[in-house]
């Protein structure tokens, strides 16, 4: 198909990619199953729209604080979490994911309710928080044209955009994974009571991994809202969830640079029948059409585990996932 | 003299990379009460787990004399060897909580597909703590209570021989005197017992024949009453016997 | 002078049965001291309260002086109480060279100072890793250095638990059955160097151990516990010929039993 059609797969995977990294650094390097990941991206989203549309915030700041409130989230996500086993810990954390979504379907006042971020401003007035993007874009674009030699779509510009993000995200990640702090991530992640006997705070250990990871979470977010100009509470139910954890599977524990890669190659499974399976084009398609990618996704998933539980990319002794 | 209920020759086995028995040999004579004791780490519970099953053997034989004939049983699954005579009572987790102390029973002689009605009412006149609340639940009983159980369920199929680890574990020392009576009637009624104990001194007083295993090998042997002051044992078990510096000899080291 | 750990009057029930029952013994500094006692003396839950794995209901632990009987593990660790564990804790999917230099006090551990100190860090990341290698070196797993601890043996496992702990620089080691498992021959190793370590740097060992006769020849003063409690304390010769140790250990015969052949019992 056009290069727009690839340019959106590939600017969606991107920020599937920011997401994924969120995740992996939480259970990836720090062993934290959690399963209400998409929350923060909804933090992320919503709080960006809400300063931009109603308090009038510039984007820059709204977006800064959108990330903050990411971080904070996840923080305040650790606290009634951080003293539950595994499978509690993954259960709280979507019922927690769980409530982010009804309060943002519920409370229309302050989300827009179910109708979606168009709705911020009531029902008699079209709120839009993408102006200043659309002007930051349309500046990348131009500047793409000159680079290029000839027009770019808008589609691409984004492209680059993301992109550009992720390796930004990873240049941010690798080394902060690759430090002693890193290090007694990765040793929580096997054991937090022999980690705790050498000295450890195993809990603010925690806690920083869950809100370091929330605020990429909330930086997906941000880009979510920017690439698709208008977001309702539907756009962050668990499957998004899901998808990040098939990233972060097929990258294997650990390795923040497999999880772009992971994220393309998931993006392109999806893509692989010709249609969009992204969240927001399912209204375009045939419910059958969701149903078998998401049964080609979950008969790729058995297959991996089954012949390559380090993830396509990962390193066997290394593995977490056993 | 008939020959013994139970064989075993040669016995290896352990968990992982590591043996835990090298080679370890006895015998329980039909309606015999037989102790092994060992200090520590020396295999004892391992020994019973390998002849039930539930350690696979490595190498050696493991022989079974049942009403139906000789049996190689090394390797076999636990509840053919329950079926067959032989029955095991572990340590720990030894009924099921959440069932009644008649319902305990019961499942027991179902497993050999035993009319359990009659048995489970010998059971409870042998064992009268268990009469007291037939309808409670297994897991409100105390631990000398809950042991009584696990031994009963184990008896409720009329087994040969029971193997026995470390009944007295965690038990206050009257419950412990009614344990070892009980084990003594039982043994009196003709089943043979092969009892693993951490309280040496008393198994081997009740015992015809004592096995003293040391880090998964034969150490010493003979009559019950005749270890019970052995002075040997209380070297073994204290140190001062030389032994370390014996299995460092078998490693090569040439130092002192 | 008080000892650098006293232990007084722990309980701790599990159950409703008292595991511990009023255990009370003193370590002091720069001695090489075992715990020693049957199964389910005590022992290891013992271990568990001093280290802050556990909290006892009554009684209190103090270190240096200092009360640490309600601390959690990282906090006692932290004050220069370590421990190994009895089935090890080696961290395997990591290479033994990552294993070792985690233990070590690491600025580079905190994120500021990764972001507003990144050259102390990378100097400090490689005095730690000298360190490392130097232990390792010591508990002879210098060229297993980048291998992943999982592919070690068990003895060798322990060893790196051991080499561990002390990267901490600890003022006291809790050996927690350092040769279970263990061939003798390494076993005898890992022993020659709690003795080195003591005579070189002053540390203070508490062990616990089954092998009594290792027991015997590297310990200066044992305690024996048994049922919850502290029995005997004292050299190895005192300890051994105690009729109540041995009692502990062979248990007494019981008045009530008869033996089978119908003799009346003594």
């Amino acid at each position: 198909m056009s290069l727009d059609f690839w340019s959106l797969v590939g600017a969606v995977s991107g920020i599937y990619a920011i997401f994924a990294l969120g995740l992996q650094l939480q259970f990836g390097y720090t062993g934290l199953p959690n399963f209400g990941h998409v929350a923060s991206m909804a933090v992320g989203a919503y709080t960006m729209a809400i300063l931009v549309v109603r308090e009038e915030v510039p984007l820059w700041g709204a977006s800064l604080i959108a990330i903050a409130a990411g971080v904070a989230f996840g923080a305040l996500l650790s606290l009634p979490t951080l003293r539950l086993r595994a499978e509690y810990f993954a259960i709280a954390t979507i019922a927690i994911s769980e409530i982010v979504r009804y309060v943002a379907l519920n409370e229309q006042s302050l989300t827009g309710g179910p109708i979606g971020t168009s709705n911020l401003l009531g029902p008699t007035q079209v709120a839009e928080y993408n102006g200043e993007w659309a002007s930051f874009q349309a500046s990348v674009q131009a500047w793409l044209n000159d680079v290029v030699g000839q027009q770019v779509g808008s589609d691409f510009t984004m492209l680059v955009i993301v992109w550009v993000v992720v390796l930004v995200c990873l240049l941010v990640l690798t080394p902060m994974t690759h430090s002693p702090w890193g290090r007694v991530l990765r040793a929580i992640r096997e054991d937090e009571e022999a980690t705790a006997a050498l000295g450890k705070r195993v809990g603010w250990y925690k806690l920083q991994s869950l809100a370091i990871g929330s605020g990429f979470g909330a930086i997906a977010g941000l880009l979510y809202a920017f690439e698709f100009q208008f977001f309702s509470p539907d756009d962050f139910d668990p499957l998004i969830t899901f998808y990040a954890w098939l990233i972060v599977l097929i990258a294997g524990a650990a390795r923040m640079w497999a999880v772009p890669i992971g994220a393309l190659i998931f993006g392109l499974i999806f893509s692989g029948t010709r249609f969009f399976d992204f969240k927001p084009f399912t209204y375009l398609d045939a419910a059958q059409l969701s149903y078998v990618r998401l049964m080609i996704i979950g008969a790729f998933l058995i297959a991996l585990m089954a012949w390559r539980p380090q993830g396509l990319l990962g390193n066997r002794d290394a593995m977490v996932l056993e | 003299m008939t020959a013994p209920v139970l064989s075993v020759r040669g016995l290896r086995a352990g968990y992982g990379e590591q043996d835990i028995l090298h080679e370890v040999s006895l015998d329980v004579p039909a309606g015999a009460f037989v102790s092994v004791i060992g200090p520590n780490g020396a295999g004892k519970s391992t020994l019973l787990k390998a002849i039930y099953g539930l350690v696979a053997p490595r190498s050696g034989s493991i022989v079974f004399r049942a009403e139906s004939g000789e049996h190689q049983i090394a390797g076999w699954k636990p509840y053919r060897l329950t079926r067959l005579g032989l029955n095991y009572v572990p340590q720990l987790a030894n009924v099921f909580p959440n069932l009644t102390v008649l319902e305990n029973l019961e499942l027991g002689a179902r497993v050999v597909g035993a009319s359990s009605k009659r048995r489970v009412a010998d059971m409870i006149e042998l064992f009268p703590l268990l009469g007291e609340r037939p309808r409670g639940r297994a897991g409100a009983l105390s631990s000398g209570q809950r042991q009584m159980l696990a031994l009963a369920r184990a008896l409720v199929t009329d087994p040969r021989v029971i193997l026995l680890d470390e009944p007295s574990t965690g038990l206050a020392p009257t419950v412990v005197d009614e344990l070892f009576e009980r084990l003594a009637e039982i043994n009196r009624a003709g089943t043979a017992i092969l009892l693993v104990e951490q309280n040496a001194r008393r198994s081997l007083a009740m015992s015809d024949y004592g096995y003293v295993l040391d880090m998964g090998r034969n150490r010493y042997e003979g009559q019950g009453k005749a270890l019970v002051d052995d002075p040997k044992i209380v070297d073994l078990y204290l140190g001062g016997s030389g032994r370390l510096a014996a299995a460092r000899a078998d490693e090569t080291a040439p130092e002192k | 002078m008080t000892a650098l750990l006293e232990v007084r009057d722990i309980v701790k029930h599990y159950d409703g049965i008292a595991a511990v029952s009023g255990a009370t013994l003193d370590v002091e500094k720069g001695s090489i001291t075992g715990l020693i006692g049957p199964n389910g003396a005590g022992k290891t839950t013992l271990f568990n309260i001093v280290s802050g794995f556990q909290r006892p209901e009554q009684g209190l632990v103090s270190f240096g002086g200092a009360r640490i009987d309600h601390q959690s593990a990282d906090r006692v660790a932290r004050a220069g109480l370590v421990r190994t564990f009895q089935e090890t804790k080696a961290l395997t999917k990591m290479t033994v060279l990552d294993n070792m230099m985690l233990a070590a006090p690491h600025p580079g551990e905190r994120l500021t100072s990764l972001v507003l100190r990144p050259r102390r860090v990378r100097q400090r990341e490689r005095e730690v890793e000298a360190k490392a290698r130097e232990m390792l070196g010591v508990v002879q797993l210098e060229d297993h250095a980048d291998q992943y601890a999982g592919t070690l043996s068990g003895g060798q496992r322990k060893l790196l638990e051991f080499g561990r702990a002390l990267m901490v620089e600890p003022k006291m080691v809790l050996l927690d059955e350092p040769m279970a498992g263990v061939n003798p021959t390494l076993g005898l190793e890992l022993l020659d160097l709690v003795r080195k370590l003591r005579d070189s740097r002053g540390t203070t060992f508490l062990l616990i151990e089954h092998n009594l006769e290792v027991v015997m020849g590297v310990c200066e003063l044992i305690h024996v516990m048994n049922e919850g409690a502290v029995i005997a304390s004292g050299p190895p010769a005192a300890v051994r010929s105690n009729p109540q140790v041995i009692d502990a250990y062979l248990g007494t015969r019981g008045a009530s039993v008869a033996p089978i052949s119908g003799e009346a019992a003594p």
